[in-house]
């Protein structure tokens, strides 16, 4: 099924771990030459920038097509639209079949671009094809219809070449399901969440069973998607959910079990990205739980909050460093990679755009209100 | 193969050296791991919410509690984090300093901050600068570049800039896309600035691990600013060749220097400026399309051209 080989792509990830640890030392750069000639692909690629803009361009290429031909052909009936769409869609399949195959791109944007439209304008046709159905609000039998189409199109799109984002929008498409049907709001999210769950184990089984290596990487991606999506999909108090009773307070309970669970697996297995998740959802239900009790909130709450963070970073910091040679149980707080640092570096670069909303000063003309003011000066700008 | 089986076969090759294999082999186990990303990711969280909060406290709370005490706790909060910052800096040196541990740039950072609220507070309550307020922003602005660079703090250096965009009259942190004729001039000129601050550092060896956030930051300000200024601009023509000048030297040098975000940059805004100007004299749906079905596709070749030459390394 997959369209790469499986050894390429082993190659392809052993590549780019050598190339880290020679940025971070553990290597010399003539070393790297030497290794990266035995993990030589067939391949072609490019780097995430250029990719990214190849992918777009792609994309845009596509639309504006499709939509040409509809204006010159003149065609107005849902039906025509729908099998237009659905060609286009093979045809954008074709495509992408025809560059990996015929230059052998791998990840390079354009191929990506084209799958990606293959899905969506099957979706469209979908949307289209179910025009005609009238099942409860207006509208709502064409998204169902969509939404049907796109999950498993994605799915597959993510099975022939490995784009593990088509593989996200699969899941979100698949949870978002439930919510277009006429079942009571209170099913539509157990529903959704049977799927989240679904997801997960089946994701999770297949992640234990190949480990990180290819392709247990993917199912690691696809099984902490599926446990965030789960978590948001529960937590009704950042998914808007209007839902009150037994199954309010279920979800309040699962708000807070959920990141327990998943941090106690992801710190048996030392899985980086489950951890993130779990954190941060563990930290999203702390900072919704007075909403979720319906307290008021206070000025204090965000110190409190902020200095729970430090002492907890502080102190996790202090234990594991006096462990022996500075760790404990494997865990260290020490950078082992420049990766890591790199990500810092490029979050503290961006922490330009995010500070915190802090009040300003009143004389200044612009704002007279709490949030915001003009940009640093750590705010010094706004009103209180 | 597994990387670990690789690994094997490498030091049997004597590819790697048996320390190289014992470093290694650990990292790929999890035998080794670093929790380095997420104890930053919490301070960081941390520092934020608690200058939020503390923010807060004093808009809900200066008549209650007094302008002593808000002042007084902010003056304590701010002198610790000084305090801790000097006593415990190493020696100032141009290169990169390692911190002297995890939690020193976000004492920085948050000393930084807090000294933003009380600065705030201050005009609000006592009106010292009035009309001038904005040279709180000057200030603050010198005041966190000396600190960045004395203490080699990139987070401290981002609050510096936008410090100083916010004097130019710009809101970073609000950034819309189309910037009023009257902001334009203030945009460019700071984008100019920022960009030339950053290559006068940079050529003479000061921190220049800090030159990336310089360009990026005046480069995305600067395309932004043309591009608006194509779009809804009086002299359309002056900003398009403008936009068009800054994209050839973003695209030309990003891939000299194998820096590609650069290289998107230059692509990305020139072809919204360019098609902002041919679009604007079409009326029909059909042109609109066929220019983007023929330009997108001079895009895609003109990028699998460069992606073959140069943009190589994955």
């Amino acid at each position: 099924m997959r369209r790469y080989d499986p050894a390429d792509e082993e190659r392809i990830r052993s590549r780019s771990l050598v190339r880290e640890w020679t940025r971070s030392g553990l290597l010399a750069a003539a070393q790297m030459a030497h290794l990266e000639a035995d993990l030589r692909v067939d391949l072609r690629r490019t780097n995430l920038f250029l990719r990214l803009v190849l992918f777009l361009f792609a994309l845009l290429i596509v639309a504006a097509s499709v939509l040409l031909i509809i204006t010159l052909s003149g065609m107005k009936d849902d039906e025509n639209i729908a099998m237009l769409t659905a060609i286009a869609s093979l045809a954008c399949l074709g495509l992408a079949e025809y560059l990996t195959a015929r230059f052998r791109l791998y990840r390079f944007g354009v191929e990506e671009g084209f799958a990606v439209a293959a899905v969506a304008l099957l979706t469209v046709s979908a949307v289209f094809m179910a025009s005609r159905v009238r099942i409860g609000r207006p509208g709502e039998s064409q998204v169902l219809a969509g939404l049907i189409v796109a999950a498993p199109c994605a799915f597959a799109i993510y099975r022939r070449f490995g784009y593990i984002y088509a593989a996200l929008a699969a899941i979100v498409c698949a949870a978002l399901i439930p919510f277009h049907t006429s079942l009571s709001p209170e099913m539509q999210r157990a529903a959704a969440a049977g799927i989240l769950v679904l997801v997960f184990a089946t994701a999770r089984a297949k992640h234990l069973l190949h480990g990180d290596e290819f392709p247990g990487d993917e199912y690691g991606m696809i099984q902490a998607a599926a446990w965030a999506g789960l978590y948001f999909n529960l937590n009704l108090q950042i998914s808007f959910g209007r839902i009150g009773g037994w199954f309010y307070w279920s979800t309040y309970a699962l708000i807070w079990l959920l990141p327990i669970i998943g941090l106690l697996m992801a710190l048996r297995d030392r899985d980086r990205l489950l951890l993130d998740v779990n954190l941060a959802m563990a930290l999203v239900t702390i900072a919704t739980n007075k909403s979720y009790l319906d307290l008021p909130r206070q000025p204090w709450d965000p110190i409190l909050f902020g200095v729970f963070l430090m002492a907890a970073a502080i102190m996790i910091r202090r234990w594991l460093s006096k462990g022996p040679e500075g760790q404990r149980c494997g865990f260290t707080p020490l950078s082992l990679l420049t990766a890591e640092r790199r990500a810092l570096a490029v979050v503290s670069a961006a922490s330009a755009i995010v500070q915190p909303g802090i009040p300003a000063a009143s004389s200044a003309p612009t704002k007279p209100e709490l949030g915001g003011g003009r940009s640093g000066g750590g705010g010094a700008s706004g009103s209180f | 193969m597994t990387i670990l089986g690789r690994l094997d076969r490498w030091k049997t090759a004597g590819a790697i050296t048996e320390l190289q294999y014992n470093t290694i082999a650990p990292l790929v186990r999890k035998d080794r791991f670093s929790v380095f990303i997420e104890l930053n990711a919490l301070l960081y969280l941390g520092v934020l919410s608690f200058v939020g909060g503390l923010a807060w406290v004093a808009q809900s709370y200066f008549a209650t509690l007094g302008d002593a005490v808000i002042l007084s706790a902010l003056t304590l909060v701010l002198g610790v984090s000084f305090y801790y910052c000097f006593s415990k800096a190493p020696p100032y040196s141009s290169g990169e300093v390692e911190s002297p541990n995890l939690a020193f740039d976000y004492v920085l950072y948050l000393g930084c901050l807090v000294f933003g609220i009380e600065l705030g507070y201050l005009e609000t309550r006592f009106h010292l600068l009035e009309d001038y307020w904005d040279f709180y922003l000057l200030f603050s602005s010198v005041l966190f570049f000396v600190l960045a660079y004395r203490f080699d703090n990139r987070f401290v250096l981002s609050l510096g800039l936008s410090s100083l965009a916010g004097w130019f009259g710009l809101r970073i942190s609000r950034i819309g896309f189309i910037y009023g004729d009257s902001l334009r001039p203030y945009a460019i000129a700071y984008g100019f600035l920022v960009a030339g601050a950053g290559a006068w550092f940079h050529t003479r060896s000061i921190k220049r691990h800090f030159t990336e956030t310089y360009f990026h930051l005046a480069a995305s300000v600067l395309f932004i600013s043309l591009v608006s200024g194509v779009i809804d601009g009086r002299r359309t023509e002056l900003y398009l060749l403008g936009l068009l000048g800054l994209a050839a030297v973003s695209i030309i040098e990003g891939v000299r220097f194998r820096r590609f975000a650069f290289v998107v940059y230059g692509t990305i805004y020139s072809y919204i400026g360019i098609s902002a100007e041919v679009l604007n004299d079409l009326r029909e749906f059909t042109p609109v399309l066929m220019y983007f079905v023929i330009s997108g596709s001079l895009v895609v070749l003109a990028m699998v051209l460069l992606a073959r030459r140069f943009g190589r390394e994955e």
